[in-house]
């Protein structure tokens, strides 16, 4: 594009500073081509401004208002079984698990001092049957003695 | 109505802390713009209306990556681009952009010269007859006033790439409504 149409582009543009603007302004005096351009711009531009635009539809206000809680159930399918089950878990059964990390604190206490506590003695006697050759032999061996 | 003062930086900072009612708000804000764009893009309202409802789904669980929360605006325009081309991918195959290329619409249909047909009409048909990335320039720069850095943005190309896009448009689509001139289009001259 050359630069007095670029210009003339960048005017509808809102995109030109006061030199290029008196510019313009100064080229369109004198050029009956560029006035015909900028004529024809500006029309086009005015058509555009008057196409009747699309109004949004009721339906789509009408999802807007679901969305949110849809959002929440999509949300929460999208999370991982086990973290839903856990945090649902959790936050159903906050005493219950402060009941069993109590239980656990007690259960520990309690297998520490039972290592701690002395097993009683056990004696044990072994009962060996000998033949009675054998016991004879070593009597007499002893009272020979 | 003390709502109605927020600005949009107020209104995704508030969003950012917590308050999900703003929501609510920010669907007021932009639903008509956003809505509008995209049936722009997409000439299909049903298809228009998914991509605006995916836009405020996005903009509820992914609001934590809205790093400016002043450029709300040009963040929401995003992510509707995105949607509606996706939806467009999906339905057909968007050509590639060749800057030489002089053809930028997407058919060669004739103009219908009817004399019952209306100006508008002609002109919302060869709007609708643009490529996609030329139409969403085009569409960015009149209804949303939006400046060359922010389409940019929103469009993922470059600030002069957005200039040449706009500037090729309009041209086209002047010399594509010149024939109407003796229909009375050119009201102004």
């Amino acid at each position: 594009m050359n630069s007095n149409e670029e210009l003339l582009h960048r005017c509808f543009d809102a995109d030109l500073n006061d030199n290029e603007m008196k510019k313009l302004f100064l080229d369109l005096s004198k050029n009956a081509d560029l006035r015909n351009t900028f004529r024809k711009f500006q029309s086009l531009q005015h058509d555009l401004h008057m196409l009747s635009q699309p109004a949004v539809p009721a339906s789509l206000d009408a999802r807007m208002s679901t969305l949110r809680p849809a959002l929440r159930f999509r949300q929460m399918q999208d999370r991982p079984l086990l973290r839903r089950i856990v945090s649902k878990k959790i936050s159903l059964s906050l005493p219950a698990l402060a009941a069993a990390f109590l239980l656990m604190i007690m259960g520990g206490y309690f297998a520490v001092t039972n290592v701690a506590i002395p097993k009683p003695k056990v004696e044990y006697v072994y009962v060996v049957e000998m033949p009675a050759y054998i016991v004879q032999s070593n009597y007499t061996s002893l009272k020979n003695n | 109505m003390q709502h109605l003062q927020l600005t949009d930086e107020q209104l995704a900072i508030r969003l950012q802390s917590g308050d999900a009612e703003v929501t609510a708000l920010i669907y007021e804000r932009f639903k008509s713009g956003l809505f509008m764009f995209c049936v722009r893009i997409l000439s299909n309202k049903d298809a228009a209306e998914d991509a605006v409802h995916e836009t405020f789904v996005k903009l509820i669980v992914q609001h934590s990556q809205l790093s400016h929360p002043a450029s709300l605006k040009s963040w929401l325009y995003t992510i509707a681009r995105n949607e509606a081309f996706a939806s467009l991918n999906r339905t057909k195959r968007i050509r590639e952009l060749n800057d030489d290329d002089e053809n930028i619409f997407e058919s060669d249909d004739a103009l219908s010269m009817d004399g019952t047909e209306e100006r508008l009409k002609i002109v919302e048909t060869v709007l609708n007859q643009l490529l996609p990335q030329y139409k969403e320039v085009l569409l960015l720069r009149e209804y949303e006033s939006m400046n060359y850095e922010e389409i940019a943005h929103i469009t993922g190309t470059t600030i002069s790439a957005v200039k040449s896009r706009l500037f090729k448009a309009r041209k086209a689509m002047m010399k594509k409504l010149e024939p109407l001139k003796k229909r009375g289009y050119d009201e102004f001259e």
